[in-house]
């Protein structure tokens, strides 16, 4: 099962940094729909041993909410506004993914420094979900698109996600508070706040966002 | 009676949004915000209590919760003449999310769950938004964004730092509650006890508005409402540092307090730092309250990074600076009533024109640059003694050195809009001000100069109690 967990999280990097360098809104969200799907798989592969109810509803969770609600309401965010390519982002896609490349780096780098106290199924899983959040984290601080913004917040709780799966059959409670979390917030008030920029603005560019300055 | 203060605001919220007539909502909403502050009294004596697992009071809790309920009261009062053509629709939703925004910085303080903790300062954040963004301008939406994806940002960290603290006590303690890792501290597995605390203090840092994570802080400070901007600053960055003092808690019990006091200490230097940088020849008076508002932050790190009476000074000037931002904001809003701008040029002759708000201008400002008779001195001055007393001298200068240059930066523009004569075609005498818009920002004065000369027993006691809990001396 391993060999197959670590292709999933191989594949789920892959499409971090596939997001990372596409130019279309349309395809980030895309591609952010299908890595949340394979995301929503991990659970199975990380606890193949002893599949729990509660385990299931998790990964179905997950993946109908980020694999396809949270996309489907992006893409409705994106019709409203004529914008669909990111030009002019703030550190260039080049040097986002020169940037990400070595963030996978320094993550393995780290997680091989750190001792999870009970055994993984994989040693990937803690690298990975550190790349995941590191490349989220570019994309929020590199993109000037709400939405891109919006989608590298998403990639970074995908990452918080991944690392949350470890914690699954310890703290469960814990786990699903997180999701609670970030549905509402994702969903409700990204929403609402989208929509008043591009009801004020026309478009949903943060760079018009520069009227407050020192 | 926990029960009660977290509820009652909940479910009077709830009921505002569907009660008629902007007068019934504003009694309920001063009527709820009494309740509140008498009932959280009620409780000083009651302290430590626990409700269960989640809930429960401890004096760092009754302490922040206190400043709370004094400051959302006076702002509660300050309301009953604010809002005058505004649409009914707006009214009913600011007084709606106000009341919710009460509960849930009650929750704050009364969680006993770092995972509760986390959800109750990430609906804070929820529930101020539709406050900061109440009238729609550009400028307000942009502030607006930034304050939400910042804090986004930054709650996502916190969770994953709280997430790091759940491995940490995978091994023997099992579980998250605060009281159960304070007890079991030094069973925590260390690396990851570290990943979590630095996780924990950028994001909860964010939120408190620490440099260089300050950015959301100017701007929806200088876009919300007055009265919002004197709640986030005196009441939402409190909680923030709350979940601050319990990181520190969990690193007192596990003997990580060094490396976490070396995090805090650079940060509030920073904080102060970059404050001054924007605070010199800022035109726009509401941000730079707003900046002080970082440096403030920025002196209560200092105080818990230096630890001994430190802390006690620290906590002490978290009650002073929530009372002088209070007067600040407050104010900058019957200014910016009756200049109808924010630019400091644009305002002219406070002083002379409005005797009463001019006067609390001045109050304001020497509050807030902590000169002597106010209560911010005394606590500013025990965070000195603390730097100096455990052989921090060159933190000591830094902290003196940025004091003194905030103080001169914010001199010369309150000064100058005190002062200046006002313009041909100003009146001499200004519009009447409303007794609801001088009563509360009066209170707030008498309360920050009673500090300044005499701390009450009760107070005192509460104060050692928190500072006790966070390993300071008395």
């Amino acid at each position: 099962m391993s060999v197959w967990l670590d292709a999933v999280l191989i594949l789920i990097v892959l499409l971090g940094l596939l997001i990372i360098v596409s130019h279309r809104l349309g395809s980030m969200i895309q591609i952010f729909g299908l890595q949340s799907c394979i995301l929503g798989v991990v659970p199975f592969f990380l606890y193949a041993n002893g599949i729990e109810f509660f385990i299931i509803i998790v990964a179905l969770a997950a993946i109908v909410l980020r694999g396809f609600l949270m996309p489907s309401f992006l893409y409705w965010a994106i019709r409203h506004v004529d914008m669909r390519t990111e030009i002019n982002p703030t550190i260039g896609i080049g040097t986002t993914l020169l940037l990400s490349g070595l963030a996978i780096v320094g993550s393995f780098l780290l997680a091989s420094k750190l001792v999870f106290p009970m055994k993984i199924a994989s040693d990937m899983v803690i690298p990975c979900s550190f790349s995941l959040i590191i490349m989220g984290f570019l994309l929020v601080i590199g993109r000037m698109k709400a939405i891109s913004q919006v989608v590298g917040y998403l990639v970074l709780e995908n990452g918080i996600f991944l690392f949350a799966m470890l914690l699954l059959k310890k703290m469960p409670l814990l786990v699903e508070m997180g999701i609670l979390l970030d549905l509402f917030i994702a969903a409700v008030v990204l929403g609402i706040v989208v929509n008043n920029i591009s009801d004020e603005f026309n478009n949903t560019d943060t760079v018009q966002l520069t009227t407050l300055k020192d | 009676m926990l029960l009660f203060l977290l509820l009652f605001p909940l479910i009077a919220g709830g009921m505002v949004f569907i009660l008629p007539g902007r007068g019934h909502r504003n009694r309920v909403l001063l009527l709820v915000s009494l309740a509140h502050t008498l009932g959280v009294f009620s409780l000083w004596k009651s302290v430590p209590l626990s409700l269960n697992d989640f809930l429960g009071l401890d004096a760092l809790g009754l302490l922040i919760l206190s400043v709370v309920s004094v400051l959302f009261l006076m702002v509660a009062v300050y309301l009953m003449g604010y809002f005058k053509d505004e649409p009914d629709m707006t009214h009913r939703i600011f007084t709606g999310f106000l009341l919710l925004f009460l509960a849930f910085m009650t929750l704050v303080t009364i969680s006993r769950h770092f995972g509760l903790l986390l959800v109750a300062i990430e609906a804070t954040t929820l529930s101020s938004v539709p406050l900061i963004n109440l009238v729609k301008t550009k400028q307000s939406i942009e502030a607006t964004w930034k304050f939400l994806i910042l804090c986004l940002i930054g709650i996502a960290l916190a969770l994953l730092g709280i997430y790091f603290l759940a491995v940490a006590a995978m091994g023997n303690v099992q579980s998250i509650f605060i009281d159960k890792l304070i007890s079991h501290a030094p069973q925590l597995s260390m690396p990851w006890l570290k990943l979590s605390v630095i996780f924990l203090l950028i994001g909860c840092g964010t939120k408190m508005g620490l440099a260089p994570m300050h950015t959301w802080l100017p701007d929806a400070h200088s876009q919300a409402p007055s009265p919002v901007s004197a709640l986030l600053s005196a009441c939402l960055l409190n909680c923030a540092f709350l979940s601050v003092l319990r990181v520190a808690q969990v690193c007192q019990a596990a003997g990580l307090m060094p490396f976490l006091s070396s995090m805090l200490i650079v940060l509030g230097l920073i904080s102060m730092g970059i404050a001054y940088v924007f605070i010199l020849g800022q035109e726009d008076y509401k941000r730079m309250f707003a900046y002080s508002s970082v440096e403030h932050m920025g002196i209560l790190a200092l105080g818990i990074g230096l630890g001994g009476v430190g802390i006690y000074g620290s906590l002490l000037h978290a009650i002073n600076n929530a009372l002088s931002k209070g007067i600040a904001f407050l104010v900058t809003g019957n200014i910016y009533r009756q200049y109808h701008s924010k630019k400091v040029d644009e305002v002219h002759g406070v002083l002379r024109r409005f005797p009463a708000t001019g006067a609390f201008l001045l109050a304001a400002f020497l509050a807030v640059s902590g000169v002597p008779v106010f209560g911010t001195f005394i606590s500013e001055l025990i965070i000195l003694y603390a730097a100096l007393a455990g052989h921090h001298y060159v933190i000591a200068a830094f902290y003196l050195l940025f004091l003194a240059l905030i103080f001169m930066g914010i001199a010369g523009i309150v000064l100058k809009m005190a002062q200046t004569p006002p313009g041909d075609q100003e009146t001499d005498r200004g519009g009447r001000e409303h007794w609801s818009m001088i009563l509360p920002i009066l209170l707030l004065v008498l309360m920050v100069l009673l500090l300044g000369i005499y701390i009450p027993p009760a107070l005192n006691d509460l104060l050692q109690q928190s500072s006790r809990l966070l390993g300071g001396i008395d």
